[in-house]
């Protein structure tokens, strides 16, 4: 289980700019992965056992991470063909130590936590909150090592534990100069962010880890840690808090929880659950809308969403009076082949097509013998139509053209 | 998600061709001549009540449009062929629910005033109550910009507006395609 725990720390590490060493263990494919190993094994000793001290030690062995980092670059996001190489990683009695301590800091979730936070825009929140509580970082430090609770073996860890250590951390810790190691206290708040989205996964404990994580966020770094208070302040600021981090994840319709200290009325439960909806609902447009993946914050994404729809119907304007001001040729020809064009586009709804070839044809002799007028009769799109269907002669094709072509413009 | 979305818009476009070959039929039988504004006010309205049709009453934007359509009468055979009659009867229900929202919401209004007033009253605890005031106000400001934008959106509450505009904005993007794509194969025709 350690193997699990170190496999998918390492996988963790890896959208977090400021530890390019973590990339590497992801990204390693070829035969040289003792070497690796034994280097990142060096670092993780000299990160975990004795921070405030070995300074040096780490930035030496950087340096050689990178270039080998920029060798593997490209296959970042692959998966980790750790298999062959593990038993010489768990032989190695210091390392399972190691590791346990390492892994307390995520016992079972990591695996939830990679996969949401490689592949999504969590980045920009991890990333914020990384820089934006360096000092609690530096504070977890020294507590990781000298807990007694870290010398068990990290998989026995639930994530109860890690909250409680955390939590502790936050009571005693939050003003404390531990170490003033940069690269640590990046490490560690990464891993704070990481434990901080981790816990929000944890639907038993979501309503105090979320305290704990906002209390990071805003770095409340204030003497005053009764959680109380930050509850309170949290509650009172769910509308900036809200807009300054992305949504957070919604919680289940039924199950309100009421947090510490919130009031449990009705009405601030059944606010808090419309606004959780309305959140959800923004992410989703922020899928939709392009562009609106960096902003985060209620009154820009609407700012999006209202330039966008403003900006379809101002083309559907203006496609209108193009289309009115277009000439198409006359040609009794052309809508013969209406009928057989159209049907790429409608095959699943052929048989609903088969009376209007007629009606089609029927419409369309008038024209001919009307007198022309100065403006074409909107008649003529229908062999456009027929143009354009069997232009591609294929559907898919057709699609995937219409497509690219607004991926184009857009 | 991506591929569900992907399906329901070629779905759409689908509908959306058929309705409107068929409005363009309809506007175009009519033998008058037409200048360009209002060759284009009868194209753009065919595309929307063709969209709105297409989507079969399913939302609550597109029953708007049609709505807002039928209240004239010069498109009456227009929205009359395209929709068919089941829809018809859905207007006609959602016309009578919409005023009762209309009566109920102005007595609602009224008390907001009133509310709004007691609220002014009170004094401002501290800086960040400032802050929420301003961002919340910012909030409103633009949710009522977006319920003037989506059809039928001053009648939903804020909720309802966002879902709306994401389906609209969905719709949008089919009608756009299918305009651009006629566009292209008319230049290229010429």
């Amino acid at each position: 289980m350690d193997r699990d725990f170190f496999l998918n720390a390492g996988l963790h590490f890896e959208p977090s700019s400021q530890n390019p060493s973590w990339k590497l263990i992801s990204s390693v494919p070829d035969q040289s992965h003792v070497d690796r190993f034994n280097t990142f094994e060096s670092t993780l000793t000299s990160m975990v056992s004795s921070p405030v001290s070995n300074s040096p030690p780490p930035k030496l062995n950087w340096p050689i991470m990178d270039n080998l980092v920029r060798q593997n670059t490209p296959n970042l996001r692959n998966s980790i063909p750790f298999g062959p190489n593990l038993p010489s990683l768990a032989a190695d009695p210091g390392f399972a130590e190691r590791a346990a301590k390492f892994s307390c800091f995520g016992s079972r979730s990591f695996n939830g936590v990679t996969s949401q936070l490689g592949l999504n825009s969590n980045n920009p929140d991890l990333k914020y909150r990384s820089n934006g509580s360096p000092l609690v970082g530096k504070a977890k430090m020294p507590r990781v090592s000298s807990s007694p609770l870290l010398k068990i073996d990290g998989s026995a860890m639930g994530i109860h534990e890690n909250k409680n250590l955390i939590e502790t951390r936050v009571v005693n810790g939050l003003g404390d100069p531990g170490c003033d190691h940069k690269t640590n206290s990046n490490e560690e708040s990464s891993v704070s962010a990481q434990s901080n989205s981790r816990k929000r996964k944890s639907s038993s404990l979501k309503g105090k880890a979320k305290e704990i994580a906002s209390s990071f966020v805003k770095e409340e770094g204030s003497d005053d840690l009764d959680s109380k208070k930050l509850k309170k302040t949290e509650d009172a600021n769910g509308e900036t808090e809200k807009k300054s981090k992305v949504p957070e994840p919604p919680k289940d319709y039924i199950h309100v929880r009421a947090r510490r200290g919130q009031a449990t009325d009705s009405h601030s439960l059944a606010e808090r659950v419309r606004r959780e909806k309305i959140s959800e609902r923004m992410k989703l447009l922020q899928d939709l809308v392009p562009g609106c993946n960096k902003v985060t914050g209620k009154a820009l994404m609407l700012d999006e969403i209202i330039n966008y729809v403003q900006s379809l119907q101002h083309q559907v304007e203006f496609l209108s009076m193009k289309l009115a001001t277009m000439n198409p040729q006359q040609d009794l020809d052309m809508n013969s082949h209406i009928s057989k064009d159209l049907y790429p586009i409608e095959s699943s709804s052929s048989d609903y097509y088969q009376p209007n070839p007629k009606v089609i044809f029927i419409g369309s002799t008038p024209i001919t013998h009307s007198p022309v007028d100065p403006l074409p009769p909107v008649h003529g799109f229908t062999e456009a139509f027929s143009q354009f269907a069997g232009f591609e002669g294929d559907e898919d094709r057709f699609w995937g053209k219409s497509r690219s072509v607004v991926r184009d413009e857009n | 998600m991506q591929e569900t979305i992907m399906h329901n818009s070629r779905e759409l476009k689908k509908e959306f061709i058929k309705k409107w070959v068929q409005g363009l039929h309809i506007c175009c039988s009519s033998k008058k001549q037409m200048n360009l504004l209002e060759r284009k006010n009868k194209i753009k309205l065919s595309a929307d009540i063709a969209l709105a049709s297409a989507k079969n009453s399913t939302t609550c934007w597109s029953k708007a449009i049609i709505s807002k359509a039928e209240k004239d009468e010069q498109n009456m055979i227009l929205v009359n062929n395209l929709s068919g009659s089941g829809s018809k009867f859905m207007c006609a229900h959602q016309k009578v629910s919409c005023h009762k929202r209309i009566t109920s919401k102005k007595i609602l209004k009224k008390s907001y005033g009133f509310r709004k007033k007691m609220k002014k009253m009170e004094p401002c605890d501290h800086g960040s109550n400032l802050a929420t005031c301003i961002a919340k106000r910012l909030v409103k400001k633009r949710t009522q910009v977006l319920k003037r934008l989506v059809p039928g959106g001053e009648f939903m509450d804020e909720f309802s507006v966002i879902k709306e505009a994401l389906d609209y904005i969905l719709s949008l993007r089919v009608q756009v395609d299918v305009m651009k794509n006629l566009v292209n194969a008319t230049t290229i025709l010429n």
